[in-house]
C-alpha cells in the first residue's frame, strides 16, 4: 500500500515537472520531447532522481499504447484537404522511403559496428521512420505554418511510416532467429497482410465509431472516451489479427476527424489533451529507461550511424521517392532533414531485448542515440530551417472562439477580441459592414454583454460574437482577427499588395503590368500558366517571377489555383 | 516627397464625391481625367472596368487602387477621391470602399508604373495616414497630406 502511494507520487511529481518543463520550449526553442526525454533522463538511474527502470516489457506496453492514442490524436487533425497534396508523395516515403533509409543505415550500421549483415540491417529498421509524435509536435507549434505541400506531407509521412519499420523489424528479427541470409517471398506476404489489415480496419472501423457516435446517446464527456476505446479496440484486434495497428488508428482518427460527428470539437479538444499526455508520459518513460553512462560506450559508432542517417539515407531516400512529384529542391531540403526520429525507434529496439537477441543491448543504445541526435540537432533548427528557406506562409486569422452550429459545420458562432491595432475600433457596432450573411450579435465588454445598438462605439479589449456561414469566415477574419504573424510573414509583404482572379487572362495581365509575356502563355489563363510553371501540385504561398513582378499564389480551391497575389519585388525588400 | 507628389493634380482630388457604385466611381473618374490629361473617358472607363474584371483592386482597410494603361496616354494620370458614402467594391475583407486612388499609364510606362503601385498600397496600409484621410476636412488638405507622406 505504502509502495504504491509512492509510486503514484514519484509519478504524478514527473508529470508536473515535464509539465512546468515544457515552459522552458517556449522561451528556449528547445523541442518540447527533448524537455521531456531530459526530465526523464534526470529522474533516471544516472541523474538525481536514481529511479532505476529497466524493464522492457512495461516500457513496450507504455509505449505502444502511448503511440496509439498519439497516432490517434495526429489522424483526427489531418484533414482530408491536405490529402490532395501529400497522400501521393507520403505514401512513396511511408514505404519505399523507409525501406531505402532502413537498407543504406544498415549497411553502414554493420559496418562500423562489425555486425553481421542482419544485425546491422535491424538497426537500420529501428531507426527507419520518422517519428509522428514529433513531426506532429513541430507542425503544430504555435507560429509555424508551412506551405501546405510540405507540411501535409511530412504529416501524412509520419503518421503512416510506422507500419513498415515495424514490420522490417519483425521480419528481420525472424530472418536472424531462423539463422536465414535473406528475406523469402513470405516476407512480401507479411507486408501484405499488415498494410492490407490495418487499411481496411482503420477506414472500416473509424466509420462505425462515427456511426456509432450519431447512433448514441450519452454524456457529453463520453464521446471522445468513446473514440478512444473505440479507437485502442481497432488497434489491438488489427495487432492481434497480424495487421499494422499504428496504421488502422491512424486512419480511423482520419475518417472520425473528417466526418464532423457529434460533438467533434468535444472531441478534438479532449484528444489534443490526451495526445500531450501520451507524448509526456511515453518520452519520460523512455529518459527513464535510458542508461546515459552505458550509451558513452557506443558513442562515436553511433554519432557515426546518427549522421550517415540524416546526411546521406534520409536524403537520398527522399529524394528518390520525390522524384515523380517534381517537389522544388528547397522543399526536397525541408522535407529531408525533419526525418525527426522519436519513440518508435525505442520502442522499436525493446523488440530485440524481448526476442533475446544477442545484439539487442548495442541496437538499443545506438537506437536512443539517434534519437537524441536527431531531437537535439534537427528538432531545434527545423523553425529556423523553414524561415531560411522560405517554406512559412502567414497563418490564417482565427478567431478567439469558435462554437460550430449544427452537426454539418456550415454555420459557425465566431468571437474576435479587438487588439488596439484592429481597424475596427472607433466604429459603431451596429452599423458594421461584415462579409457575406455574418451578423455581429452581442459585444462582450468587460462583465457586459451589450447588443450591438447598446455597444455603440467599439473599442479595444472589446470582443465581438458573429454568427457566419463557414463561407465566410476568411474574409471575417481579414476584417477582425489582428494577425499574429512576424513582420516578415504580414500578408502584404508575402502575397503582395494586388490580387487577381485565377481566370484572368494571361495576354491581358502581361499587358497592363509591362510584362514579357512567355511563348504559348497568350491563350491561358494565368492559373493555367502557374500550374504549368510550378512544380507538383500548387499550395498556397507558390512563387514565380515574370519580368518585375512575382506572381504569389494565395488560394487553392480543389485542383485549382482561385486567387494570385501580386508582388513588386523590387519595391518589397 | 514621394513618386506620387510629382504626379498628383490638386484638381484631381476630390473630398466627399457621391457614386453609388464601382461602375458610376469610374465614370468620375473618367470625366476629371479627360479634362487634365486629355484622355477620352470612355477609355478611362473600359480600362478601370478590365482590370476589375481581373480581380478587385481594393486592397481592404476601404481602400482601393484600380488602375490601368491606356496607349494614348503621354504621362501617368492619376486622380484621388473620397466617398461621400463608402461603396461595394468586393474586397477581400468584405469591407466597403471609401478611400479611392486612380492611377493610369501610358503605353510605354517601365518599371515606374509597378513603384508607384508599390508606394500607393504602402501608403494606405497604414492606419494613421487612413484616418488623416478620413479626418481631412477639404480636398487641399487631401492633396498635401498624400504630397507630404513619406514612408
Amino acid at each position: 500500500m505504502e509502495l504504491i502511494n509512492q509510486f503514484v507520487l514519484a509519478g504524478a511529481a514527473l508529470l508536473l515537472l515535464a509539465i512546468l518543463a515544457s515552459a522552458l520550449s517556449y522561451r528556449t526553442g528547445m523541442p518540447l520531447l527533448l524537455v521531456f526525454l531530459a526530465v526523464g533522463m534526470l529522474a533516471g538511474e544516472d541523474g538525481p532522481g536514481g529511479i532505476v527502470f529497466n524493464d522492457a516489457g512495461i516500457a513496450y506496453s507504455i509505449g505502444s499504447v502511448a503511440l496509439a492514442v498519439i497516432l490517434l490524436g495526429g489522424g483526427l487533425n489531418t484533414r482530408a484537404e491536405s490529402f490532395r497534396a501529400g497522400l501521393r508523395p507520403a505514401a512513396g516515403l511511408a514505404t519505399l522511403g523507409v525501406l531505402i533509409t532502413c537498407v543504406v543505415t544498415g549497411l553502414f550500421a554493420a559496418w562500423i559496428l562489425d555486425l553481421g549483415l542482419l544485425q546491422g540491417m535491424l538497426i537500420g529498421a529501428v531507426v527507419s521512420s520518422t517519428d509522428a509524435a514529433a513531426v506532429f509536435a513541430l507542425l503544430h507549434a504555435k507560429g509555424l505554418t508551412l506551405k501546405q505541400r510540405v507540411s501535409a506531407t511530412l504529416e501524412i509521412e509520419s503518421g503512416s511510416n510506422d507500419p513498415m519499420a515495424v514490420i522490417l523489424t519483425l521480419v528481420l528479427l525472424d530472418l536472424i532467429a531462423a539463422g536465414q541470409g535473406l528475406p523469402g517471398w513470405d516476407t512480401l506476404g507479411l507486408f501484405a497482410l499488415q498494410m492490407g489489415l490495418g487499411l481496411v480496419a482503420g477506414i472500416g472501423g473509424g466509420h462505425l465509431l462515427v456511426w456509432l457516435t450519431h447512433r448514441l446517446r450519452m454524456e457529453s464527456g463520453m464521446y471522445p472516451m468513446l473514440i478512444l476505446a473505440g479507437g485502442l479496440t481497432l488497434y489491438g484486434l488489427t495487432t492481434v489479427l497480424g495487421g499494422s495497428g499504428y496504421l488502422a488508428i491512424y486512419l480511423a482518427g482520419v475518417v472520425i476527424g473528417n466526418q464532423a460527428p457529434r460533438e467533434s470539437g468535444n472531441i478534438l479538444q479532449v484528444h489534443g489533451g490526451l495526445s500531450w499526455l501520451a507524448q509526456i508520459g511515453m518520452f519520460l518513460m523512455l529518459g527513464l529507461l535510458a542508461t546515459p553512462s552505458r550509451l558513452l560506450d557506443d558513442a562515436p559508432a553511433a554519432l557515426a550511424i546518427a549522421l550517415v542517417l540524416m546526411f546521406v539515407a534520409r536524403p537520398l531516400a527522399v529524394w528518390l521517392c520525390l522524384l515523380p512529384f517534381r517537389f522544388p529542391p528547397r522543399e526536397q531540403l525541408f522535407i529531408a532533414w525533419v526525418g525527426l526520429r522519436g519513440a518508435v525507434p525505442i520502442i522499436l529496439a525493446l523488440f530485440p531485448l524481448l526476442a533475446g537477441v544477442p545484439e539487442a543491448h548495442t541496437v538499443l543504445d545506438v537506437a536512443f542515440f539517434v534519437v537524441l541526435i536527431s531531437l537535439t540537432l534537427q528538432g531545434w533548427s527545423i523553425p529556423y530551417l523553414a524561415r531560411w528557406l522560405r517554406l512559412e506562409v502567414p497563418p490564417a486569422p482565427a478567431p478567439d472562439a469558435r462554437f460550430d452550429l449544427g452537426e454539418g459545420r456550415h454555420h459557425a458562432f465566431l468571437g474576435y477580441r479587438l487588439t488596439p491595432q484592429a481597424q475596427m475600433i472607433d466604429r459603431p457596432a451596429s452599423a458594421l459592414h461584415l462579409p457575406g450573411e455574418a451578423r455581429l450579435v452581442a459585444v462582450l465588454r468587460g462583465e457586459a454583454a451589450l447588443t450591438p445598438e447598446a455597444a455603440g462605439r467599439l473599442a479595444a479589449g472589446d470582443t465581438l460574437y458573429v454568427l457566419a456561414r463557414q463561407a465566410d469566415t476568411a474574409a471575417l477574419g481579414e476584417l477582425l482577427a489582428t494577425p499574429a504573424a512576424p513582420d516578415y510573414l504580414e500578408k502584404r509583404l508575402f502575397y503582395g499588395d494586388f490580387t487577381v482572379d485565377g481566370s484572368a487572362d494571361m495576354a491581358s495581365v502581361a499587358e497592363l503590368y509591362g510584362l514579357p509575356l512567355p511563348e504559348g502563355a497568350a491563350q491561358m489563363s494565368l492559373a493555367d500558366f502557374l500550374a504549368a510553371r510550378l512544380n507538383g501540385v500548387p499550395v498556397a504561398g507558390d512563387r514565380y517571377r515574370l519580368g518585375n513582378l512575382e506572381f504569389v499564389v494565395r488560394e487553392v480551391e480543389g485542383q485549382r489555383i482561385t486567387r494570385i497575389g501580386l508582388r513588386i519585388p523590387t519595391h518589397l525588400q | 516627397m514621394n513618386l506620387i507628389s510629382a504626379l498628383l493634380k490638386p484638381e484631381n482630388v476630390l473630398a466627399d464625391l457621391e457614386a453609388g457604385s464601382r461602375k458610376r466611381l469610374f465614370e468620375e473618374a473618367g470625366r476629371l481625367l479627360q479634362a487634365s490629361y486629355a484622355v477620352p473617358a470612355n477609355e478611362v472607363f473600359e480600362s478601370l472596368q478590365s482590370r476589375e474584371k481581373l480581380g478587385s483592386t481594393a486592397l481592404g482597410y476601404g481602400i482601393a487602387i484600380p488602375h490601368g494603361r491606356i496607349k494614348g496616354l503621354k504621362d501617368t494620370a492619376c486622380a484621388f477621391i473620397r466617398l461621400k458614402q463608402p461603396i461595394d467594391f468586393d474586397a477581400p475583407d468584405g469591407m466597403p470602399v471609401d478611400l479611392v486612388f486612380v492611377l493610369l499609364a501610358p503605353a510605354a510606362a517601365t518599371d515606374l508604373h509597378l513603384q508607384i503601385l508599390g508606394e500607393l498600397a504602402q501608403m494606405f496600409s497604414e492606419k494613421a495616414m487612413r484616418d488623416q484621410l478620413r479626418a481631412a476636412p477639404d480636398a487641399a488638405t487631401l492633396h498635401r497630406l498624400i504630397c507630404e507622406w513619406t514612408a
